[in-house]
């Protein structure tokens, strides 16, 4: 982050010593605990041009400018890809149906869900990707406005960066707009729950478990809260008001508590969701719920995807789609602007400093955990294509000797899986991914870099061989 | 992944924890942990639901959970 994101972080903080006037914005409230009503992926129509046998889901990952600008270009792409599906002309960005996003990558993920087409007007490019946002938000901070209210304990720097991002891009849309917008994508935006350090999506199904309504939240908050980097930015906190709208846990929440041996991973979530409206007495309450940069918990944005293609439990559950046959093609692209920068530090033999150690301890698990992360959706997608596959071959070796007989149960719904990483480690050319992996990241990148990691975006994705694979086999569909 | 075959006389939507995902007779995919099984309205099968932990499953040996209509 650069000097000027600093001063914004530094100048409030001075300043604010001396009044106390701030106040944390209230979280709507939930009233009533209803499972159909809410910004939720099946209470989205599909669009016109959207079908549910082709399923394509994006994840933007964190990374600033250089994220949103990366994933930008992706979304050109992917509106300037035609393809015929089902005896349809479209665009592949047509049917798109999910898009999950950390930090960054929720400014681009936000914006064209609320407006779509209008992503590409010029707007968004001049009002943000190509606009210095950290020096609009020191010159934010230094609004007597802006003094009062950071002068607040319950009152941050990402309020602050929440306001102006509400009233400079997102023109104060909040979930209800995307409700009535009513058709995929969905929108799942990213953050980490400060003290579980589990990922905290905003969409109802998780707000439901705070008594909290999403649809009245803005937009802008969540995207703050999404990019909430630990150290520059505050947490931002909501209320929590358990206990007050009759929620009903689903069933698999209370079978999975007694998990921990079998299913260790599905035990710790149901823990951890149970911590928002259960409080044991050995347990210390949770009045308030801070949330931080949703790349702490997972940078890339494939975690809540990647849970919903090895369970059924969630409600948006992927895997519950292919069992049922819906799903005939599901393509997943994840655009990760991680980057490897260089550092002086091992140009001489002086102990690296504190913040230098703290920025490293925070960046370098966040890359090894994208990388693993990546990893195993590719398992999880292996696995849908690896089992039909055996039954397939066991199903011969049937029929070479017990003409006519069939494998009991049947077959299984087959799924053909695409999953593209859009990265800067494909660059071939060595010069230029080290140019890449060296960009900074900030909100304040040079107009031409904009244009060049847009560039690369589509570059990148037009190269992979996933995508590549995928538009061949759309092709033998015409 | 796990694999569960739910068997019944007739077809019939299955429903896990509640949500309906998929029919009766054919392998269905599922994460691995406890889970309930029933089939929901008419209830005329046995038993009224099955809760059953599933691991270590694979798709030539999938877990068979058995109803049976009521005579």
């Amino acid at each position: 982050m650069t000097r000027r994101l600093l001063r914004f972080v530094v100048g409030p903080l001075l300043l604010g010593t001396f009044w106390a006037c701030g106040s944390l914005p209230k979280t709507p409230e939930l009233n009533h605990y209803d499972p159909e009503r809410g910004y939720r992926f099946d209470s989205l129509k599909l669009g016109d041009a959207n079908t549910d046998s082709l399923f394509v889901i994006l994840a933007f990952s964190g990374g600033g400018t250089r994220a949103a600008s990366l994933s930008f270009g992706v979304l050109e792409t992917l509106r300037d890809t035609k393809i015929e599906w089902k005896g349809q002309h479209k665009r592949l960005l047509d049917e798109v149906d999910i898009i999950s996003s950390v930090s960054g990558g929720s400014f681009t993920a936000s914006y064209y869900t609320l407006h779509r087409d209008k992503l590409f007007n010029g707007t968004f490019e001049q009002e943000f990707l190509k606009k210095d946002i950290e020096q609009a938000l020191f010159a934010e901070s230094l609004l007597p406005s802006s003094w009062f209210e950071l002068a607040g304990f319950d009152y941050g720097r990402s309020d602050l960066a929440a306001n102006f991002y509400n009233q400079n891009l997102f023109d104060g849309a909040t979930f209800q707009s995307l409700i009535d917008r009513g058709t995929r994508p969905f929108l799942m935006l990213n953050a980490t729950d400060m003290t579980t350090g589990s990922q905290f999506p905003f969409i109802q199904d998780q707000f439901d478990l705070i008594c909290a309504d999403l649809a009245g939240l803005p937009v802008a908050r969540a995207v703050a809260s999404s990019s909430a980097f630990p150290g520059l930015l505050t947490p931002l906190t909501y209320q929590n008001y358990a206990g007050q709208c009759q929620y009903e846990e689903p069933r698999w929440v209370r079978f999975a508590a007694n998990d921990r041996q079998i299913a260790p991973e599905r035990a710790v979530r149901a823990e951890q969701r149970r911590s928002y409206y259960q409080h044991p007495e050995w347990q210390k309450r949770r009045d308030y719920i801070h949330l931080m940069d949703g790349g702490i918990s997972d940078n890339i944005g494939l975690r809540s995807i990647i849970w919903s293609l090895e369970s059924s439990d969630p409600a948006y559950s992927i895997q519950r789609r292919i069992t049922k046959g819906i799903i005939e093609k599901l393509v997943i692209i994840v655009v990760d602007a991680a980057t490897d920068t260089q550092s002086d530090r091992d140009n001489s033999a002086e102990t690296p400093g504190v913040v230098d150690v703290i920025t490293a301890a925070a960046i370098i698990p966040l890359d090894n955990y994208s990388f693993d992360t990546v990893d195993r959706a590719k398992s999880a997608l292996g696995e849908y294509t690896e089992d039909t596959k055996v039954r397939q071959r066991c199903q011969n070796i049937l029929q070479d000797h017990c003409p006519g007989a069939k494998l009991p149960g049947g077959d299984l719904s087959s799924v053909d899986v695409y999953l593209s990483h859009v990265t800067f480690d494909t660059i071939s050319d060595p010069k230029l991914r080290f140019r890449y992996k060296n960009l900074p990241t900030n909100f304040a990148l040079p107009a031409d870099t904009v244009d060049e990691l847009r560039a690369m975006g589509g570059q990148l994705l037009k190269s992979n061989p996933a995508f590549i694979g995928l538009l061949d086999k759309l092709q033998q569909h015409e | 992944m796990e694999y569960v075959n739910v068997r019944f006389s007739e077809p019939r939507t299955v429903y896990i924890n509640g949500i309906e995902t998929g029919t009766t007779n054919g392998i269905l995919r599922i994460g691995s942990g406890t889970q309930c099984f029933d089939l929901g309205d008419p209830k005329d099968y046995q038993p009224p639901e099955i809760v059953i932990p599933i691991f270590s499953t694979n798709p030539l040996e999938p877990l068979i959970v058995d109803f049976k209509p009521i005579q």
